[in-house]
């Protein structure tokens, strides 16, 4: 399932004019109809552990651009580490009763990090990183929307043949050691994944809610 | 260092793409977001001294812009006063925020109540 989904985000990317896709929200998400997201730091499951905090900064702009109320990350980080859950995969175990009584949110976002890295070839590198996200009902423990998203980045090698391409690669190398092209990447995947124009149906601070949302339910109702 | 670094980063990349049509004024939100899950082990007091500056100036560029800070931001600049005991501060900006967004009148409560101050809903 979660492949498949993969694939048709692969699929959708290479074929801009398919048609419309299938919607990633269930009924649930339309009876819910959440205003408010609790974002916890997401899991990296990648085989580099830099993309954690990167990537849990870079989630929260695209969702207040979509119109949601989004919970301040930094706060909610260190209120769960100073409550005895000192990493991501603590985080999410800790039951929604518990959230609830704090946050009150009406929907908890889980992010995996399922690639986060560059790896290089002779004549090029490319940079990858991979986000899944599932968005839970806060009171029922239901999924009410996912999707995930690919994002990379190759290294171009200019003109200049062989000997120029090499240099590319290189240069690519030297910069990279600077700074971790992952982290505009994730930026740029977060955006794609959760911000205006993703399959997240807009939020209630968005000024075309109302329009959108009714689509979004009937959209549901045609299947 | 590695921290900054990124951040400095972070900052860029919001730089570049600030002059759309965004929702909100977000000021340096972001690199805040990175910075306070991963740059004061410590609790660097300068560098969160550092930090409200650039949130209150944010909140002062949102007023010149009859703009509004992101949701959340309010709590956000809550904890950094309280990281410096500055208490009235910190439940001013924590009333703003229940003010400004009904969403986060709850968790703005539950604050107050775990940091000690007069507020029901505490435990």
């Amino acid at each position: 399932m979660r492949s498949l989904a993969l694939l048709c985000v692969l699929a959708g990317s290479l074929l801009p004019s398919c048609a419309a896709p299938e919607p990633r929200y269930s009924a649930a998400f339309i009876e819910r109809a959440p205003r408010s997201i609790l974002v916890l730091p997401p899991l990296d499951e990648s085989i580099e552990t830099d993309g954690t905090y990167v990537t849990y900064a870079a989630l929260t702009r695209p969702l207040l651009e979509s119109g949601y109320y989004v919970f301040p990350p930094a706060v909610v980080d260190r209120l769960m580490r100073e409550n005895g859950l000192p990493t991501p995969a603590e985080m999410h175990q800790a039951p929604l009763e518990r959230l609830v009584d704090i946050f009150d949110p009406d929907a908890v976002l889980l992010v995996r990090i399922t690639n986060w890295g560059t790896s290089y070839e002779v004549l090029q590198s490319v940079s990858r990183v991979g986000l899944e996200a599932r968005l839970i009902d806060a009171d029922t423990g239901a999924l009410i929307w996912e999707d995930a998203r690919l994002g990379q980045q190759g290294s171009s090698s200019g003109g200049g043949g062989i000997a120029g391409m090499l240099a590319g690669a290189l240069v690519n190398q030297v910069v990279t050691d600077i700074s971790d092209p992952c982290e505009a990447i994730a930026r740029n995947t977060a955006k794609q994944l959760l911000g205006p124009g993703s399959s997240l149906p807009r939020g209630p601070y968005d000024p075309e809610y109302a329009t959108t949302f009714a689509a979004a339910a009937a959209a549901l109702d045609e299947r | 260092m590695r921290a900054l670094a990124a951040s400095a980063l972070l900052a860029c990349g919001l730089a570049s793409c600030g002059g759309g049509s965004s929702r909100y004024t977000y000021g340096n939100y972001e690199a805040q977001i990175f910075d306070a899950t991963t740059g004061f082990e410590g609790e660097n007091q300068e560098r969160i001294g550092e930090l409200i500056q650039a949130c209150e100036g944010t909140v002062e560029r949102a007023r010149g812009e009859n703009r509004q800070v992101p949701p959340g931001f309010y709590v956000h600049l809550a904890m950094l006063y309280a990281l410096e005991g500055r208490l009235d501060e910190t439940a001013a900006a924590l009333e703003s925020e229940a003010e400004l967004y009904p969403e986060g009148a709850h968790f703005a409560t539950w604050m107050k109540g775990h940091l000690g101050m007069d507020a029901e809903g505490g435990r």
